[in-house]
Formats: C-alpha cells, structure tokens, sequence
C-alpha cells in the first residue's frame, strides 16, 4: 500500500511539473471514467490538464430506440428479457425496464449471458432475448453463448443486438473535431482482446500520442505520464503500458470467435448518429439467433429527450454540469439519460464524485 | 407435526398452537412468553423507555455467518444500542409462506434464542401467520423492541461538532457482499461471512468510559450513506481517509470483480462512532477488548466548512479528494 501511495506521488509531482500549456487528455472506457473520478486524479493534477470522457461507457451510447424495443419486446408475455444490471434502469420514452420489472414484466438481470441458456431450457414456452450491448470486451462472451446455443439446440434464445466496435467511432470523433485532443488514453479492457494493432491507423491519421493503461491510480497516472512526455517531446506512437495482460496481436482465440458469429454493420451511436460499420450482427448460420427476424422493430429510431445532453457529453464536447437537467430532474435515482444511469457513466461519475 | 407450514397453522387452532408450543414456546421459553396471554406486561424501571421496530426479508434466509433469525434479533438491539439504549424486551412477528419448511423455522428460531441469550435480552411476545404460496417469500420477520435510557444519556445523529473524531468498529461491507455473493448465479465459491452480531454489550462499556457524541450502525447504504445522513443532520462536514478504512481482502476482492464500492454494503455488526477527540485513547482500548472490535480504526473527522457542510468528503489513497455521497438506488453491477 505504502510503495502504491509513494509511486503515485512521484508520478503526480512528474506529471504536474511537466506540464507547460493547457492539455485535453481524452479516456475512451468507462472504467477509466470512473477510476479517474473515484481516485480523486482531477484535484491534485495541474489545472491545465483536462482529461476528458469521451464514449466509453457501452450503455450510454446505445441508441433511444434500442432501448425502447427492448421495452417493446419486455412488454410480450410470450418473452423473458434478460439483461446485464446497467441497462434496467436506463430511460425509455415514458418507462424503463425496472419499472416495468416491478410492475410484472419478466426482466431478469443476469451476471453472464451464458445465464440465458440455462433460463432458456426452464422456460421453453418463452423466448429468452438478452439485450445485447456492450464493445470488445464483451462481446467474446455473447458470442460463446451463441456458439453453445447452437452445440445444445437450444431454439428459444435470441438476442437485441446493440454491440458495437470502438475505433470507427473513434475516427469518427476525432475527424469532426468538435473536442480538440492531444492525447488518448486508451481503454484498457477493449485492448485486452483486440491488441495494440487496430490503434495503429488512429495514432498516425491523426497524429495522437496513445497509450494503453490499466484502472489503478498508479497506473493511470504512469499512462498521463507517458503522455505528456511524448506530447512534450512533440511525438506521437502507441505506447502499450498494460503488457501485463494487453499483447500486440490481443486475444487471437476471443477475435476469431467474433468473427465466427458476428459481422460488421452500420449503427446508430447516441450524440453521433449513425457511424458506418461501427456495429455487430449476426451472420450466416447464426442469423437465426436475432429477435428481430420475428419483430417489426427499428432500434436505429432517434426519440431522445431534447433537454438531455447526453449526447454531448459523451462525446467530450459539454461536460455533465452544463446539462440543465443534471442534479435537477435528473440523478441516479432518477435517471434522465444513460449516463446517469451506467455506474461508469460520466454523469453518473460526476454525480458522486464531483461538484 | 407435518414437515411443512400450512394455512391451517395461521387459522389460530390447533395447528397453530402446536407450532407455538413446539418450536417458539420450547425455544424462546421465559416466564413472559409461556403466559401466552394476549399482550405482556413488563416492568417499568422508570427511566426513559427507548422502542423501536424493524423488518426483515433477507434473501437467501441463510447466509454465511447468520441467518434471517439472528439479524432480526441483532438489527433491532443494535438500534438500541445506538441510542445509548440498554435493551431488555423483544416482541417478533413472523409471515410464513405456505410450504415453508417447519424444520428451517425451527433452524431460525433456535438461531434467534441463541442470540437473544447472547445479546441479553428476552422475547416476550409474538404472532404468527400463514399465506398462500406465492403471497410471500419463505419468511418475513419483524421485530420491536424495548429498551431503558439513562437520563445522562445524549447520543444523537445531530450531536456531531467540529473537530470530532470518526471511527469504525471493524471491517466494512462484510455483510452486503456476504448476501450478494451467495446468491446461485453468480457461481462464487469464495466464502464471505457475514458480521451480524450483537453489539449492545461494546456500546454498554462504551458509554461507560467515554463521552460519545453519534453512535450509528451503518445498515443498508453502507458507510457512506449512514455518514450522510450525520453530515446532513448535524450540518457539518465528515472527512474519510480512503487509506484508513479497513476492507477484507476478500470482501475488496468481491467489490472488484463486481464493480461494487464496499462503502455502500450493508453492515450488520458494526458502529460508526463520533466522538471528542480526546476520547480517542480510551475509546480504542475499550473497543478493541471485545471480539467484535478487534479491528477498530479511526477513520476521519468532523469539519466545518461553509460551502460543504452536510456533505462527507473522502480523501483518497493519492491524496486527492472527491465527494463520498449518499446511495441512490439499488447498485446494479456493471457491464464491462
């Protein structure tokens, strides 16, 4: 505990002395949204740095008419909704899905999407449908559970899909350059199973200082260092500071199995629109798995609150205390707009930790 | 005795009195309970009369480390406790769902009696029904209780003043993760064990030694939550020192693969304490002497600040601060 405290000292005197013009830091992963916020980084680093949220939090980004398909979809008898914890609470037009929980929809929170095959064998007369949303992280894991519903014949699981793939959005956000940006950090867990490789195109089309970092205090600060050193010395590369689990190539094993089951495709990011081929669906055999061959939905569909910013703060433009709803109408307990509702969404972050 | 609970054993016949007679009668068995009359009257000692009530719906009803039974016992005497209270009578109503297990009654009931024996205090009262399946979830419990008040005695949540001292009786969020880990789904095979015990005694030798300004349990909410509510009611600040808090590594372990924060988990066996800081000595060596204090940390202070007071700010590991707030709605584990 000692030499962690010690080395983050050192790391934030290093920073904070070479710090010489205001800097925008941008971070791409929710748990680095929250990790920043929950060590306290922003109060004792050098005013001039900024260090901003960009999309990194999977449920925030997901678009409004997903969200109301899968109430659409809860609102079945004939279907069991199943879903990871964060997206219950996250508001549709006039309901959410824990609302409709409460009032006798059968929505389950699962830990594991492989949770589903199981609900789906002691419920044969119902559709199973997990709401899936999330980026590379997790989508080797929605991809297995296909892959064994296949194995096991199980023909009652389906899924919304909403996943989505970082780094088109990324380009996409650094091309409009609505945020000016001199460094990025980027998100530890997506780098786990896609490898350095895919940051490659995005370090030199736009010049980007990037380093790869993990979630502890020690650990973020080493990757600002790393940083601000490289945006000093006027370079820019990807610098990998996370080896101990993030490789050049990724996760070979977890990169085939998406590409087994899932194909590219166009979709709709909240705040951005669509950004072309920046989605997953399903392909060739595995099609099948997709509820949506069997609903007339179109979770493309843009029905956003007008007052909500989450838009705009996702993409790092406005920051959660400029949104007039923010600790107004709108809180964890009672959540406007997705990022208020994900624990790793900025709103949410600043909620807690910040004011 | 059949093996399970019927609607015939909330009709108020024979089935009914056999399961007083067999289970609660044998268990709880006290000169108060076996009158079996309508109500139980009690000695006044005349001094202030402290009385509170609780309910409990704890799933799963047995968790490493306790039961439903024993945290119906424990919740209601340590909010006595906190008072500053020295509780004496119990009273406990119980809601049984149709085919609950009689024997998983009796499991629970013995759980309560040992731990009423072990906190020193009697159950002289109760009532028993029975609904339709489906109407319930296995069992409800809820408990009163009565306890007296020296008139020495001023421990209030509004109490907290500038320069005080916080501490923590032991190890945080022992028991939220305890529950939350146990639950089918998520596979973990880690044991954690819950903290719910009795703390009437500590406090007892507590308020004996020191002068003790706040005394609360930090329950639902976790920590976090409970300093709130301080903050708010003595309009004051709290500042929380991350790198004093104590964890178990398997509890914090258990919050990191989840996306948990152990601040906001339940605790059923501790106490915040607030207090003048020259109580500090006497309040460690006292507190530390019991088996459930032996971790007991200083963990902050009280401040007054014009621009935050009523709000608990924690000083993290690298030395930065951010705002510690109070629970809103259910912590929901995280997607990624």
């Amino acid at each position: 505990m000692e030499n962690r405290e010690n080395l983050s000292k050192t790391l934030i005197d290093k920073i904070n002395n070479q710090i010489t013009k205001p800097l925008n830091l941008i971070e791409v992963c929710g748990t680095h949204t929250m990790s920043i916020a929950r060590t306290g980084i922003k109060t004792i680093l050098n005013n001039n740095l900024n260090l901003i949220s960009g999309p990194g939090c999977p449920v925030c980004v997901t678009s409004q008419g997903y969200i109301e398909g899968a109430l659409e979809l809860a609102n079945d008898d004939k279907n069991i909704i199943a879903t990871f914890g964060d997206m219950l609470r996250v508001p549709g037009k006039t309901t959410s899905l824990y609302e409709q929980r409460g009032k006798g929809a059968n929505i389950k929170m699962v830990y594991s999407p492989l949770d589903c095959l199981k609900i789906a064998n002691e419920n044969k007369d119902r559709r199973v449908i997990f709401l899936a949303v999330g980026f590379e992280t997790t989508t080797p894991a929605i991809a297995l559970t296909i892959k064994k519903a296949q194995e096991l014949d199980i023909n009652n699981f389906y899924i919304l899909c909403g996943l989505k793939t970082i780094f088109e959005c990324l380009e996409e956000l650094f091309n409009s350059q609505e945020v000016s940006v001199d460094g990025l950090i980027c998100p530890g867990n997506v780098s786990v199973i896609t490898g350095e490789k895919p940051y490659e195109n995005i370090v030199s089309k736009f010049k980007l200082p990037s380093v790869i970092c993990g979630f502890e205090d020690y650990e973020i600060l080493y990757g600002i260092d790393k940083l601000i050193s490289q945006i000093n010395k006027n370079e820019y590369k990807l610098e990998n500071a996370y080896q101990s689990v993030v490789s050049y190539q990724g996760n070979i094993t977890a990169q085939s199995i998406i590409e087994e089951v899932f194909e590219k495709t166009d979709s709709v990011w909240r705040g951005f629109g669509i950004v072309k081929n920046s989605g997953l669906k399903l392909k060739g055999d595995y099609e099948k798995y997709d509820i949506l061959n069997h609903y007339n939905i179109d979770i493309d569909r843009n029905i956003e609150n007008s007052l909500c910013m989450c838009g705009e703060i996702i993409k790092g433009i406005k920051k959660p205390t400029e949104c007039k709803l923010f600790r107004t109408y709108c809180s964890p307990g009672s959540p406007k707009g997705p990022c208020m509702v994900s624990t790793e969404g900025t709103c949410h972050t600043y909620y807690k930790y910040m004011r | 005795m059949n093996n399970i609970i019927t609607l015939n054993h909330g009709s108020g016949g024979e089935s009914t009195n056999s399961i007083i007679n067999n289970i609660f009668l044998k268990h709880f068995n006290n000169e108060y309970l076996s009158q079996l009359n309508d109500a139980t009257i009690l000695e006044n000692q005349n001094k202030k009369i402290c009385f509170t009530t609780d309910s409990f719906v704890i799933d799963p009803i047995f968790f490493p480390g306790g039961d439903i039974g024993r945290l119906s016992i424990c919740g209601t005497v340590n909010d006595l406790a906190c008072m500053g209270a020295k509780p004496y009578y119990i009273s406990c109503g119980f809601i049984l769902e149709e085919s609950f297990l009689i024997s998983d009654l009796e499991r629970i009931v013995i759980s309560m009696a040992d731990t009423a024996k072990e906190a020193g205090v009697i159950i002289v009262c109760g009532d028993t029904k029975v609904v339709q399946k489906g109407k319930g979830d296995k069992i409800f419990i809820n408990t009163s209780g009565i306890g007296y008040i020296d008139d020495s005695i001023n421990i209030y949540a509004t109490n907290a003043q500038d320069g005080d001292l916080v501490f923590i009786t032991g190890n945080i969020g022992d028991h939220g993760a305890s529950v939350i880990s146990c639950r089918e789904e998520l596979g973990f095979e880690t044991e954690i064990l819950s903290d719910v015990c009795p703390v009437n005694g500590l406090v007892s030798d507590l308020i004996n030694v020191a002068n003790i300004h706040v005394l609360r349990d930090p329950t639902r909410g976790g920590v976090a939550t409970t300093l709130n509510e301080i903050a708010t009611k003595s309009n004051i600040t709290i500042e929380i020192d991350e790198n004093s808090l104590p964890i178990e590594d398997k509890v914090d372990g258990f919050c990191k693969v989840l996306g948990f924060d152990p601040l906001y988990l339940a605790n059923e066996g501790k106490l915040i304490i607030i207090a003048p800081k020259e109580e500090e000595q006497k309040i460690i060596e006292c507190i530390r002497k019991h088996k459930y204090g032996k971790n007991i940390r200083k963990i902050g202070r009280v401040c007054k600040y014009p621009s935050s007071n009523g709000m608990v700010i924690l000083n993290t590991f690298i030395g930065g601060k951010r705002i510690l707030d109070t629970l809103e709605g259910e912590m929901l584990p995280r997607i990624c």
